[in-house]
């Protein structure tokens, strides 16, 4: 256990004493904090975190202590809406809404065949849900477009792991960072994505100096300001830092050349991909100095430990699996994988989108089963009692591919579950007008932008009104109890998913109930069996046990009966024909590899490298639209805000969307602090406020993608380009094109104008309005000069979030 | 198996078109497309050989076709990324794109009509792992 002490935040309002505090999870991003519900009088009330919880000893982050108060929220949805003939949506009730679904379902079924059904879930609902999704969707309704918003969010992970392992499931868990002589953190801006995960790492960090961190992003952020090393490298260049780090490894024979003979294939062509990139190439590619570049080549070739973590700044990037692979490739080569303290840790965004992908709610089969391998498919039928036929096998479709589908009229109806895709999806205007074309059933416990698209919408349960587990990034299964009743008229998914399988009237092959089970537990010991033999096996778990040891590592069977803190300690990867996850894709155009392609390979239990070939961006600045535009997250916030906008501390401190400019580019165009200006993109444009200083670089802006609300222009996805990664298909939010432009008046000045007199008749400070038009001093302006008058300026302080204060040690 | 052949020397010669069309460029896009592209022709080149031999068996087929699928299903959406980058960053290409859509859809055609004359010659359960889901009509 790394945290040598805990510290039990808690943040509850009840007057009087608690009833009852219920054993939960945290439920907003990845990390999967261990945290008890505090219930008075059948209500939420508040939330402490669990002290014996290894993976936070007590601590939460400053959204999870917040996300309570949406359980209370007065606009939760209470019925079922529908869409009248007039337009509107209006209550319902839940036989309607059913009903509706049903013969909605139904009739696509018949008009245009089992795979114009789509199921778009998500990575905030639970192992359970999302295997029941599994199972209607391929065994019941014989679709194959099973998605969920972790396409946008940890689809590259996945993908990256299949192929350079063979299965999905981080090699690597918390436990290694606590080990580790040097933490790579990778586009991973875990200070304000992940903050206890954060605090973990500073407090060894400032205990010991270890571990020597370095991070990669474009920006400055809060993590890179605590880093050893933050390589500020250009929007879009990744592999190419790479290329270039594995480049110097090569060349000074930092490797362990015995672990490459043993345990991978592919070297030769890897090391060929990565000849030419000499430290001059690659820092005229990444804008990183050739002597930092050498400083980290040689920390990265030298260290005799090493945790590479990834997120968003990967995944969302160009390049992004192969950027992912490439990280792989470099822990390879050197064998840093498989050892206390090292192998790649590719983060998840959401706190159970792993479980979606392991359960096969997403993706691939369920308990990571290949859907190119007959022999795998033939077993999930008999596991769930069906016609091996009835299983669509193949690629999978994203979302966006399934944006395309929805234009060209292919998709008949579209089950939205526990997600906001009007704000959170890519160039959101034409996934609108795409949406328009099907039947939208929306799933969530509010009404959200989503429902401008939406023909039913169903309410649902949160956190805290339900029970199930969840997979978190480094493999623990965490238990989440029931606190409290949903409130009247609310169901669970779960309840929604049974339901609407037996008004369906799902069967196996014997004309019994396809979904046999009635509760979440069931369910779970139902997923075990089929978990069984599995890299993820899961079958020596029970929720009691979940409860005892404060969560669990899969595999979790006999021989490891207390789970697994990392993988290939034996240095044996799942690549064998007839047990891997996938035979891999085509490393450049990401077309699935047949199973002889992969037999040719024959890594029969190594792991295996690949040739890295860096792609530049799709869309880069062009003469109309000269900056970079790139998107992300705060701290005080959680994706569309759904949750964290309706706690009252949260939505205060960030309550609104605003562009980040670098200092040098507000001079030269003489923008204020604060100036709403427009952005605009090929796509659209939003209008937001101007917070100038050095965290982007020269030629970059970042726009927060949380706010996103029809009628404030402020969303960033109204701007970004909706290009995605060949492998992952997850698109790449982080670089697009956009342009920046004043919105400003202007004032031809008379003889009776004087700096004070215009200042005061435009509301704006002396000061402003001489900085606005670059005036040297106040004498500056003339008869017949033309003013520019800015809009208006809008203070847009975020605070950095300091859990220094929560315990005294700063 | 005529019309096999048939099918397959017009996708041989709508792939070779496209790949006229699109050989310019050194967009990412393009260049990705590009590739996948010409291993499909490749591959097309490939099965019309062993199709030329009488009596052509499917195992002897199954490797050129599943990728000759796949390929097609990654071509379609990349094609379809290229025509947006194409118009949003005013790349040079709006005629060559102009070209290329009835092509990509005439390539989509072919394949799906080869598909039902596939699954109609070997079976559904012979082909079952070599055409993807989406060319063949799920409506039964």
């Amino acid at each position: 256990m790394s945290w040598e002490t805990e510290r039990t935040d808690i943040n509850v309002y009840s007057q009087g004493d608690v009833d009852k505090w219920v054993y939960s999870t945290c439920n907003i991003c990845s990390i999967g904090c261990g945290c008890y519900i505090a219930v008075k009088d059948e209500k939420i009330v508040g939330i402490k975190g669990n002290s014996a919880h290894p993976i936070n000893r007590g601590r939460l982050g400053p959204k999870g202590e917040n996300q309570w108060y949406a359980n209370n929220s007065p606009d939760r949805l209470l019925t079922p809406m529908i869409r009248d003939s007039s337009g509107k949506l209006v209550p319902a009730t839940w036989d309607e809404a059913m009903n509706l679904i049903i013969k909605k379902a139904n009739d696509s079924i018949k008009q245009k065949g089992t795979n114009s059904i789509a199921i778009y879930s998500t990575g905030q609902g639970f192992l359970e849900d999302y295997y029941t999704i599994a199972k209607i969707g391929r065994a019941g309704l014989q679709t194959h477009l099973l998605d969920a918003n972790t396409r946008l969010c940890t689809a590259t992970t996945e993908f990256c792991l299949l192929q350079s392992f063979g299965a999905d499931g981080s090699p690597a868990s918390f436990d290694d960072i606590d080990e580790t002589e040097t933490l790579m953190l990778f586009g991973h801006n875990v200070a304000e994505t992940g903050t206890v995960l954060f605090e973990r790492i500073m407090e060894r960090k400032k205990k010991t100096g270890k571990p020597f961190i370095i991070t990669v992003d474009p920006r400055r952020t809060l993590t890179a300001k605590a880093a050893d090393i933050h390589l500020q490298l250009y929007p879009g260049t990744n592999v190419a830092l790479l290329n270039g780090i594995v480049h110097l490894i090569l060349k000074n024979g930092w490797i362990d050349q015995s672990f490459i003979d043993n345990h991978t294939i592919g070297f030769q062509e890897m090391a060929e991909s990565v000849k030419y990139w000499t430290p001059e190439k690659t820092s005229e590619v990444t804008g990183v100095p050739i002597d930092i570049l050498l400083l980290v080549a040689a920390h990265l070739g030298k260290t005799p430990s090493l945790i590479t973590t990834t997120l968003q700044g990967v995944y969302q990037s160009a390049d992004a699996t192969t950027a992912c692979v490439a990280i792989n490739n470099m822990h390879l080569i050197r064998g840093l994988i498989g050892k206390p303290g090292c192998g790649p840790l590719h983060m998840a965004g959401q706190p159970s989108s792993s479980a979606n992908r392991t359960v096969g709610g997403v993706g691939t089969f369920p308990a990571q089963r290949n859907s190119a391998n007959p022999s795998h498919i033939q077993e999930i039928a008999r596991l769930w009692n069906i016609d091996e036929a009835k299983l669509p096998v193949g690629p999978e479709k994203g979302i966006e591919e399934q944006i395309d589908m929805m234009e060209m009229g292919q998709i008949g109806f579209f089950w939205n579950i526990g997600t906001n895709p009007m704000v959170s999806l890519p160039n959101r205007r034409r996934a609108k007008a795409a949406f328009e074309k099907t039947f939208v059933v929306v799933q969530d416990p509010f009404l959200t932008e989503t429902d401008t698209v939406a023909d039913v919408v169903l309410p649902t349960a949160l956190w805290g009104e339900k029970e199930g587990v969840m997979e978190n990034t480094d493999r623990t299964i965490n238990l989440l109890r029931k606190a409290v009743n949903p409130p009247e008229g609310v169901r669970t998914d779960f309840e929604i998913l049974l339901d609407f399988a037996k008004r369906m009237g799902l069967k196996d092959r014997d004309g019994n109930p396809l979904i046999a089970y009635t509760t979440t537990e069931e369910c779970f010991e139902e997923w075990k069996s089929v978990s069984r033999g599995r890299p993820c096996d899961m079958t020596g778990i029970t929720y009691d046990k979940l409860e005892k040891y404060n969560g669990l590592r899969w595999p979790v069977n006999e021989e490891h009966s207390e789970g697994t803190t990392r993988l290939y300690t034996d240095f044996k990867f799942p690549t064998e024909t007839e047990y891997t996850q996938s035979f891999t894709k085509h490393q450049f155009t990401g077309r699935p590899l047949t199973k002889i392609e992969y037999e040719r390979k024959n890594p029969n239990g190594r792991a295996i490298l690949y040739p890295i070939t860096y792609l530049p961006p799709a869309e880069q600045p062009t003469k109309e639209y000269p900056m970079w535009l790139t998107t992300g997250r705060l701290v005080w916030h959680w994706h569309t805000r759904t949750k964290t906008a309706r706690s009252p501390l949260l939505h205060v401190t960030a309550p609104r969307g605003y562009v980040e400019i670098n200092e040098a580019d507000a001079e030269l165009l003489s923008l204020l602090p604060g100036e709403l200006i427009r952005i605009s993109s090929p796509r659209g444009w939003i209008e937001v406020p101007a917070r100038i200083g050095n965290v982007v670089q020269k030629g970059l802006v970042f726009v927060p993608f949380h706010f996103g609300s029809w009628e404030r222009r402020e969303a960033a996805n109204e701007l970004t380009a909706d290009f995605t990664d060949p492998l992952s298909k997850q698109p790449t939010f982080k670089q697009s094109a956009c342009k920046i432009e004043k919105l400003r008046t202007q004032h031809i000045v008379t003889e009776e104008d004087t700096l004070q007199s215009l200042a005061n008749q435009y509301g704006i400070s002396v000061d402003n309005l001489q900085k606005a038009n670059a005036l040297i001093s106040p004498y500056d302006i003339q008869i017949g000069k033309i003013l520019e008058i800015p809009a208006s300026t809008i203070n847009v302080p975020i605070p950095p979030y300091l859990p220094e204060l929560k315990d005294g040690s700063f | 198996m005529l019309q096999l052949k048939e099918l397959y020397s017009d996708l041989q010669n709508q792939t070779e078109k496209a790949i006229k069309e699109i050989e310019n460029s050194d967009h990412s896009i393009a260049i990705l497309l590009q590739t996948i592209l010409r291993e499909q022709l490749e591959m097309i080149k490939k099965l019309m050989l062993e199709l030329s031999n009488d009596g052509a068996e499917l195992k002897n087929m199954t490797e050129f076709l599943t990728i000759i699928y796949h390929d097609n299903e990654i071509a379609n959406p990349t094609f379809r990324a290229w025509k947006r980058a194409v118009e949003w960053m005013s790349l040079p290409y709006l005629e060559s794109v102009r070209n290329l859509e009835p092509l990509f859809q005439e390539i989509k055609t072919n394949l799906e009509h080869s598909a039902a004359e596939l699954e109609r010659i070997y079976g559904a359960k012979q082909t079952k792992y070599i055409i993807p889901s989406f060319y063949i009509s799920t409506l039964r």
